[in-house]
């Protein structure tokens, strides 16, 4: 569907460069990186904002390089809506050149807008502008979407209606889409395949279970590090990571999967707790402890699974928690968070 | 020591007043209603007003045809020079006017190139309303280029990059996203520009003493009448170009209300 090819950007000092990247049709990928890493720039080049210095780029066969944006078909979404603020909602979803008067009434009918046609921009919340310039984007019906970081000025409430929607669009439309962010839990949330940039270089690009359970180096891993990515598998029936049994607050019906557990939600104890289907218990060695300004961050390792614990000054005096000292690492069923 | 500052700062205000505000109001009852209505009625007076409003009209849409790219241009492009260029652009700000309308005789009147190049195409410069129009756009242009240059600089680019995504070309997200969303701007460029315009009185007198403009008109009747014989007509101007002044700010006002502008 995507493909791009030798792709070099030069920006000052800066250089991107993707040897190559290739998309399905109807796939979600995900660009992770910290900032300054090459992502806006990447979604750029796709859309035909900055020159290249080299490389090609092809949508559904077609090389693309050399039309200008307004040709592509390639719609974008930014942090901010950047609504047209002179036109109503109704006039900013018709603004694209192949939005019409049906599609568009049919969307919002869908979609659940149709009572904010009339209004003008500023008439709107934060997480209804969000929402309107993501169907503006999908009303001008694209091949490809594009998102960068649209979730970062939102309220955890918005984050939320913000996904529901895009599942929403993904399922009516199968609409290929490729999403910046630094969050991983958003990523990780509806991703297919996940891509880490470092320093303009593509340095990782695989399914979420794949670059969780082997990420291809330390900087992924570490990058990945800020909260616990454990790779599930299923055998008949039952769920296992790391080789014991663990619970889960639900059924998945898959058989190669990863939950996020946050460091918050694991307990760490020197005696073995009963064993229950609400509560994972796994034994872990301690292999440092970061003193934090409010919390201990504890790093064990547990066969080939790190993981990360928060504790407190007085548990950490109290578990005499030192490099080499082996426990008990407890979190509940329902602190799995489960990725679709 | 709070009190000293404010006698400070009081005295100084009623100073600024006395010298920036009170002169024109002063003017304003100088005069009697007698000598108002005879000034209404002088022919050559009102030829004179019509002369300033028209030619000060038409400069203001002159600036708007070539200003409004070149803004456009100066706020989004990068290119050598561009810092020199927009230096360049500000000076008739700065520069004193009879030396602009010299520049403007030098480069546009008869026989320079420019000004047999306008000759060919069937416009003289020297002593025509051409002249005038072409003396103040050239004075009043910056306010305008300004202006409108801060409102597309102050508006993120992602606008434009929203439009091209959704498939619409250059043209339609100039005139559609880019003007609308600068409007606030634009207006306030223009009347600036018509202000300035319709009150030149430097260059204008240098480029074409006739058609006589209402400031040529206002000086010609102070050298050879004095000045008694040339208050009704100083403050017929007053009164008919600060209304128009007024009258297009307020508006302006109104309407950067209901968009939320910054006045």
């Amino acid at each position: 569907m995507l493909k791009v090819k030798d792709l070099k950007v030069r920006k000052g000092s800066f250089l991107l460069e993707i040897p190559e990247f290739e998309m399905e049709t109807h796939e979600m990928v995900s660009i992770l990186g910290p900032s300054g890493s090459g992502k806006t720039t990447f979604l750029e080049a796709i859309m035909g904002f900055v020159k290249l210095e080299s490389g090609r780029i092809y949508l559904y066969g077609n090389d693309i390089t050399d039309l200008p944006p307004w040709e592509r078909n390639i719609a974008i979404v930014y942090q901010s809506p950047y609504l047209f603020p002179h036109l109503t909602v109704k006039e900013n979803l018709l603004f694209g050149s192949k939005a019409c008067e049906m599609f568009v009434n049919n969307l919002a009918e869908r979609l659940n807008i149709s009572d904010l046609l009339q209004r003008y921009p500023h008439q709107l919340s934060a997480g209804q502008r969000q929402r309107i310039s993501l169907i503006r984007a999908i009303a001008t019906r694209p091949l490809l979407l594009l998102m960068d970081e649209p979730f970062n000025f939102l309220d955890p409430n918005n984050k939320e209606d913000l996904r529901h929607l895009i599942k929403e669009i993904r399922e009516f439309f199968l609409l290929p889409i490729v999403l910046v962010t630094h969050d991983l839990e958003e990523a990780f949330y509806y991703s297919d395949r996940i891509g880490v940039l470092e320093k303009g270089k593509l340095i990782a690009l695989s399914k979420p279970f794949e670059l969780i359970k082997a990420p291809p180096d330390d900087f992924v891993a570490t990058f990945l590090g800020k909260a616990n990515f454990i790779p599930v598998e299923r055998k008949e029936g039952k769920y296992f990571a790391n080789g014991t049994e663990i619970f889960l607050p639900r059924e998945v019906d898959k058989d190669n999967f990863v939950v996020m557990l946050r460091p918050q939600d694991v307990i760490l104890s020197e005696t073995e707790p009963p064993h229950s289907s609400a509560r994972n218990h796994f034994k872990a060695k301690v292999l440092e402890v970061i003193g934090g300004s409010k919390v201990n961050e504890v790093r064990l390792e547990s066969g080939n699974l790190k993981i990360s614990a928060y504790v407190t000054d007085a548990s950490k005096e109290e578990l005499r928690l030192v490099p080499g000292k082996e426990v008990f690492v407890i979190f509940k069923a329902t602190a799995l968070h489960i990725f679709d | 020591m709070k009190k000293g500052f404010d006698v400070f700062v009081g005295i100084f205000s009623v100073i600024g007043i006395l010298l920036f505000v009170i002169p024109g109001v002063y003017l304003l009852f100088s005069t009697s209603p007698a000598s108002l209505f005879s000034a209404v009625k002088d022919d050559e007076f009102l030829r004179a007003v019509g002369v300033s409003l028209s030619s000060a009209t038409l400069s203001t849409l002159l600036i708007l045809l070539f200003g409004t790219p070149l803004a456009y241009v100066l706020s989004r492009s990068e290119f050598p020079l561009r810092g020199l260029l927009e230096n360049l652009l500000e000076l008739p700000v700065a520069i004193p006017h009879s030396v602009a309308g010299v520049a403007i005789l030098n480069f546009f009147g008869r026989g320079a190139f420019m000004g047999k190049i306008l000759n060919l195409l069937g416009f003289e410069v020297y002593g025509t309303l051409t002249g005038i129009v072409i003396a103040m756009a050239f004075v009043s242009a910056p306010y305008f280029i300004g202006s409108l240059k801060e409102g597309l600089r102050q508006l993120p680019q992602e606008y434009e990059k929203i439009s091209y995504s959704l498939g619409r070309g250059r043209f339609y997200t100039f005139f559609k996203v880019l003007l609308p969303m600068t409007k606030g701007h634009l207006l306030k460029g223009l009347i600036l520009s018509w202000g300035r315009a319709v009150s030149e009185f430097g260059a204008v007198m240098v480029v074409a003493y006739f058609p006589m403009t209402s400031t040529v008109f206002v000086y010609e009747r102070l050298e050879t009448m004095g000045i008694r014989a040339t208050l009704p007509y100083a403050v017929l101007l007053f009164l008919i170009t600060g209304f128009v002044f007024l009258f297009l700010r307020i508006l302006w006002g109104k309407y950067a209300e209901s968009k939320g502008f910054e006045g």
